[in-house]
């Protein structure tokens, strides 16, 4: 069993039986598809596991809430020890589940996930008025350090609420010595030209003029 | 449907991606908002459990394996889910004319 498939069985296990099915399925869907979108498998296992372990907190106090006004009530002293027991043994699985799932998680990747994943500038965004029409229709980003596309942007995707995969851009990029160093390069890919560039440090982040 | 009670800077960023369309992929959501699976799945729960939005299941015969999951503000929803949208945006401070990273999950693509 992979390491991916550990934890998503601990999330299973978490999250509340009547939501189970769906979750996994929802979860496994995720997982296959997200890293189209940039979005990490590590990343995804981690907001399962938040989701389901929330879940169950939910689930867990609920219960607690209506077994507790049977007990106050006078009903069974037998069913508020039983609950007790129930807490216990949740609590104790629920963090022995965490602690086996911890360590499995890929923690460099997670911090990987947080790299630039694109930008966001006048290029790509959308008028108040909704209209876009003086506006590139498609661009990419070039890192001028590394020669390659690191973002792409397609306005009739975006209208349409989808996200351009680099992959759905046809672009070849023909380096040019007239670009500037350590910097990225927006370029209109209708035309060819450089539109916006701006300098970036090593690890992509824009380097922004002091105000 | 259920009171939301506070809501945060991503709820309203989580309902703002629900009012786009009819029905959003959760994980187009995800990418949307810009915010981490870990914070935007528990929004979604919250909002399915609080009776907001209906989950549904991806009707693509085309794709196999697992279905995608979309969920759907319901239609009561709707006009108070923009009131908090407009409410965060009324909050939020000018935006930069200078390019920003996109601070999504992933890597270079």
């Amino acid at each position: 069993m992979s390491r991916a498939e550990a934890v998503l069985m601990v999330c299973v296990a978490l999250t509340p039986e009547r939501l189970r099915s769906v979750r996994e399925e929802q979860w496994r869907a995720d997982l296959r598809d997200g890293p189209s979108l940039g979005i990490s498998r590590s990343s995804l296992l981690v907001g399962a596991l938040c989701s389901s372990t929330i879940a169950r907190f939910h689930e867990s106090v609920h219960r607690g809430s209506q077994m507790l006004s049977h007990f106050t009530r006078g009903k069974n002293m037998k069913l508020a020890l039983s609950m007790l027991g129930v807490a216990v043994v949740a609590i104790g699985g629920t963090a022995v589940g965490l602690n086996a799932a911890q360590p499995k998680t890929d923690y460099a990747a997670v911090a990987e996930s947080k790299i630039v994943a694109g930008y966001e500038g006048w290029w790509n965004s959308t008028p108040a008025d909704g209209s876009g029409k003086d506006l590139p229709k498609e661009t990419v980003a070039v890192n001028t350090t590394t020669g390659k596309i690191v973002d792409a942007f397609n306005r009739a995707k975006n209208d349409a609420h989808q996200v351009t995969s680099i992959s759905d851009v046809h672009f070849d990029v023909v380096p040019d010595p007239t670009w500037p160093a350590k910097a990225v390069v927006i370029i209109d890919t209708a035309t060819g030209k450089v539109i916006e560039s701006f300098p970036v440090d090593e690890k992509g982040r824009p380097i922004l003029p002091r105000p | 449907m259920e009171n939301l009670g506070r809501v945060t800077p991503a709820t309203a960023m989580v309902l703002e991606a629900l009012l786009s369309a009819e029905r959003v992929w959760g994980l187009q959501i995800v990418k949307d908002v810009g915010k981490k699976p870990g914070t935007v799945y528990p929004i979604l729960d919250r909002l399915e459990s609080a009776g907001w939005i209906v989950g549904e299941w991806d009707s693509a015969e085309d794709r196999k394996g697992p279905r995608r999951r979309y969920y759907r503000l319901i239609s009561e929803a709707r006009p108070l889910a923009q009131d908090y949208v407009n409410v965060q945006r009324a909050k939020a401070p000018a935006s930069s004319s200078h390019p920003r990273p996109a601070m999504r999950e992933g890597r270079w693509a």
